[in-house]
């Protein structure tokens, strides 16, 4: 047998930093016990509704609910299915959430029909998205000035939405619009973060409509439901709930995700950005310019110009931000690295004195693979080099949650330095951090590194802005 | 006169060997001293990366015998009662507590939790020689001894056993020669027009240059190359070669080389990349024998799925996988990635096969995944002759090209399979029992 020395080993899951400086590996434990990084004792987050007299009423209901707290799923597996302790004397988020009644509007029945009519799926999306935005502006114009607004839809408007096809399939509809990226884009101008809930959040018995069930996955026990809203809302609302712990000597670092997406007439290929400035995660939104693809059209890049452009805003937002320049630059792309891409990325950290610099192509449909002896797939955190590249399973069994808490087969990413100065090992303990850097979730095994999944989130909702337009450089606006 | 008893001997000695074993599994391990009663020592956790002690304990009672059989021993298993005043003791405990048994003449060592016993007879504890072994391999079922069910966020790190897994790759020996020349065409394509339609297609032809494993000399390959520049050279001008438009083209060569070489059992699916075991005949599923890691087995590689309301065959299952060649440094290797082709009869393409693709991954499992490489691996390197044989191997595979296998990769930390699937509701769902090896 051949043998290659593959330098294997299990990056230990890595610690978050919580209120006072307290450190545990899961959200969810960390924040019962330490708070978030910034608490806001005895404050409340504000939240307003739009949905119908159904939906609005289920949704504050639930908000109720959690209020006293619920029990977990499972015992057995507690740490994975804890219960949600309330927002009491355990509160892990050290605020109260209030649904404003100023800020709430009734959506019509008739208005709600009047789009599930529509022939069209594209035209319904569209007539959606701008009537929930434009009820958003009209309760940011009243005197409630809620943190975040939450948009309850009632089941059958979204089966009307989330329905991949048009019903009439002799409709031509080659436009397949998505609602909540839609919505997004529409709500960017109002500056005011949202969420979409569906009644499957509040109502144990609601039922996803059959056909999508194939596309959806299966509704979440109730616990993990509160966890997950109230964190997101939480985040949204302008707090952090948890930070990566800044490792002693480490350079002040910034992150930087570059995906790629097609505009809606699918004719140009245009860059999405998002900038990890710390470790807490904030971070800035940068359009990028037009993107090429190589001769086998798989691998977009930028030119060399719009590279060295894109960095230079890069470099100058976090300088307005810290006052300094960044002392490591980290770019993470979907694609592999032009010369001439990575030429514009090097003058422009030339010209700000940045001397550490990493670049790594983050493959993540690649068909390398570890499979055990056992039936449990591959420990999450799993590492092996490969020549120069690293293999990386950033999903997997997880000894926190003593098992393997996904349904298929992990695939493992690759990561592909294009030009590092940093170790690949060392960058895989990097890029497994930033998995858990996603405040949607509480469940902390996800698949991508934050500024890949904030890029391509970005270009989702990007999508359906006209270039130009001005942009809102915060996340919290496109998660 | 000072006296120290055989028994008491005995019973230091297996202590000192029990305490021993458990160091070298990872945990720290403390003898108790005079004041012992009913404990002779505590285990305690330590995270096997850094080195940190955990604060988890776990008591243990050490019973040594110097060369005595166990009730109703056999080669298997053995029977071992507990004294009624220990039970108690042990009961009371605010700690786990596991026993030891220690037989000095064979060095063999056992361990249970002391109340693993059944309800009915608690103090008779059934011991399996194999799975209750006191080693590396019961770190992780002893360590989660120490897992408190009812607090949220205790957890213990997986101890230090290790184990070998297998990545989806096996290293390509190349031949040392390769042919190339220039040809009267551009490209592969232009020059493909000018041949017989059954002509095998495992060359490449690039800004007219041409390369190939076999050499066309005296082949109707001739047709299309200019005469007189066909030369053999090391194949590693090419395949160690820094140039992009070589590695693209070389890669080129690598997939069309294997779908010929292997072309007697395998089809290429065009739309999915992938070469899939041909059928034999319409509508009929064949075995496939192949020895895994240890046994011989067979799986049915193509399978038709008849239909219930009409008993006809609605769609024929292939096994598959994607080649995909990779250079690391001056290696070669490829990566197999097991999938399925979808076929209506076994031969004509199936108009659903994305759909029933996605239906049939979304249930797969680590072992299914195993289980098909492992297949596959086989097939590609012989069916296991090349150990024994090399020059077997190669005029049996009948091609250019050789694969090997590849070593276990050696990860130092192992899934805690064991400790987990005793309360995991996933377990179950993660067995797979298509592929038991």
């Amino acid at each position: 047998m051949a043998s290659l020395n593959f330098n294997a080993k299990v990056i230990a899951e890595p610690e978050l930093e919580f209120g006072e400086g307290g450190r545990h590996v899961d959200p969810r434990f960390g924040l019962v016990e330490h708070g978030p990084l910034q608490p806001m004792l005895g404050d409340t987050v504000r939240i307003g509704v739009i949905g119908t007299g159904d939906t609005a009423d289920g949704f504050a209901q639930f908000i109720e609910r959690c209020r006293v707290g619920i029990e977990g799923k499972n015992t057995k597996l507690a740490n994975l299915y804890p219960p949600f302790p309330g927002v009491g004397n355990q509160n892990p988020f050290r605020c109260t959430f209030e649904v404003d009644q100023i800020a709430r509007r009734i959506v019509p029945e008739r208005d709600i029909r009047r789009i599930i009519e529509m022939r069209k799926q594209s035209e319904a999306v569209t007539a959606a998205s701008e009537m929930f935005a434009e009820l958003a502006g009209s309760v940011l114009e009243s005197s409630a000035r809620p943190d975040v607004i939450v948009c309850a839809l009632p089941s059958n408007l979204i089966e009307k939405l989330v329905n991949a096809k048009s019903e009439d399939e002799e409709v031509e509809d080659d436009q397949e619009l998505n609602f909540r990226d839609m919505l997004k884009a529409r709500a960017l101008p109002l500056s005011v973060p949202t969420q979409i809930v569906w009644p499957t959040l509040w109502d144990d018995r609601a039922k996803i409509p059959r056909k999508l069930k194939e596309t959806l996955r299966e509704v979440q026990d109730p616990a993990t439901r509160a966890w997950n809203l109230l964190n997101a809302i939480f985040y949204k609302a302008g707090k952090v709930p948890w930070k990566l712990p800044k490792a002693e000597g480490a350079f002040a670092a910034s992150f930087l995700g570059i995906g790629f997406y097609k505009d809606l007439a699918g004719q140009r290929l245009l860059t999405s950005t998002a900038q990890m400035f710390d470790e807490r995660g904030r971070g800035l939104i940068l359009r990028g310019a037009r993107a090429r693809t190589d001769k086998g059209d798989r691998h977009p890049y930028l030119e060399r110009e719009d590279a060295y452009d894109l960095l230079v805003r890069s470099i100058k937002a976090y300088r307005g931000h810290h006052g300094h320049a960044p002392a490591r630059l980290v770019v993470l792309k979907t694609s592999r690295f032009q010369a001439g891409e990575a030429d514009g990325i090097a003058q422009a950290c030339d010209e700000f004195g940045i001397d550490r610099r990493d670049l790594i192509w983050v493959s993540e449909h690649q068909d390398t693979t570890l499979v055990r002896d056992g039936n449990y797939p591959m420990l999450r955190g799993s590492f092996v080099q490969i020549g120069r590249n690293g293999l990386l399973f950033t999903r997997g069994s997880v000894p926190y949650y003593r098992t393997y808490p996904g349904l298929r087969v992990p695939q493992p990413i690759l990561l592909r330095p294009h030009s590092c100065d940093t170790p690949i090992s060392e960058l895989a303990s990097e890029v497994l951090a930033l998995t858990k850097m996603n405040w949607n979730s509480t469940q902390f095994d996800q698949a991508s590194p934050i500024p890949i999944r904030a890029a391509r989130q970005v270009g989702r909702v990007l999508k359906y802005v006209p270039f130009g337009q001005i942009e809102q450089p915060d996340y919290r606006f496109y998660s | 006169m000072k006296k120290l008893s055989q028994s008491q001997l005995i019973g230091e000695r297996g202590e000192l060997l029990a305490g021993e074993r458990a160091m070298s599994m990872g945990f720290a391990f403390d003898q108790k001293g005079r004041l012992e009663t009913g404990v002779d020592g505590m285990l305690e956790l330590r995270d096997p990366r850094t080195g940190r002690t955990l604060a988890k304990w776990i008591g243990a009672q050490v019973k040594t015998t110097e060369n005595g059989r166990y009730t109703r021993e056999d080669d298997s298993r053995f029977e071992y009662l507990i004294e009624p005043d220990d039970l108690n003791y042990w009961r009371g405990s605010n700690l786990p507590v596991i026993i030891v048994l220690v037989r000095l003449s064979t060095g063999e060592m056992y361990w249970k939790q002391v109340d693993a016993g059944p309800a009915s007879e608690p103090r008779r504890l059934y011991f399996d020689k194999n799975e209750d072994r006191f080693d590396k391999s019961a770190a992780d079922r002893i360590a989660s001894l120490c897992i408190e069910r009812d607090k949220l966020g205790t957890y213990v790190p997986p101890m230090l056993s290790g184990e070998g897994v297998h990545i989806n790759m096996v290293s390509v020996v190349l031949p040392e020669k390769i042919f190339v020349g220039t040809s009267l065409f551009a490209s592969g394509r232009d020059a493909l027009a000018e041949l017989d339609a059954d002509a095998p297609f495992d060359w490449v032809i690039r800004d007219r240059r041409f390369i190939s494993f076999r050499d066309p000399e005296g082949t109707s390959l001739m047709e299309v190359l200019d005469e007189g520049t066909v030369e053999a050279v090391e194949t590693s001008a090419i395949s160690a070669s820094d140039d992009v438009d070589d590695e693209n083209a070389f890669i080129e060569l690598l997939g069309r080389t294997v779908r010929v070489q292997f072309e007697d059992r395998l089809s290429f699916d065009r739309d999915s990349k992938a070469l899939y075991f041909r059928a034999k005949a319409m509508n009929k599923g064949f075995k496939y024998s192949y020895r895994s890691l240890i046994n011989e087995t067979s799986a049915l590689v193509v399978a038709p799925w008849v239909r219930k309301k009409d008993g006809k065959v609605g769609s024929v299952r292939h096994h598959a996988f994607i080649p995909r060649f990779h250079r690391i440094g001056d290696d070669w290797f490829l990566t197999v990635t097991p999938t399925f082709v979808f076929t209506r009869d076994g031969y004509r393409p199936h108009n659903f096969s994305s759909s029933l693709l996605a239906g049939k991954k979304k249930k797969e499992k680590n072992g299914a995944v195993r289980g098909q490489f492992l297949m596959w691996r086989y097939l590609l390197t012989g069916g296991g002759q090349q150990q024994s044989d090399l020059l077997a191997a190669v005029q049996s595979a009948g091609g250019p090209l050789r694969f090997e296998s590849l070593e276990p990769i050696q990860m130092p930390m192992a899934v805690p399979e064991e400790a987990w699937k005793v309360e995991d509701p996933n377990a179950e769902a993660m067995e797979d029992r298509e592929w038991l090896l």
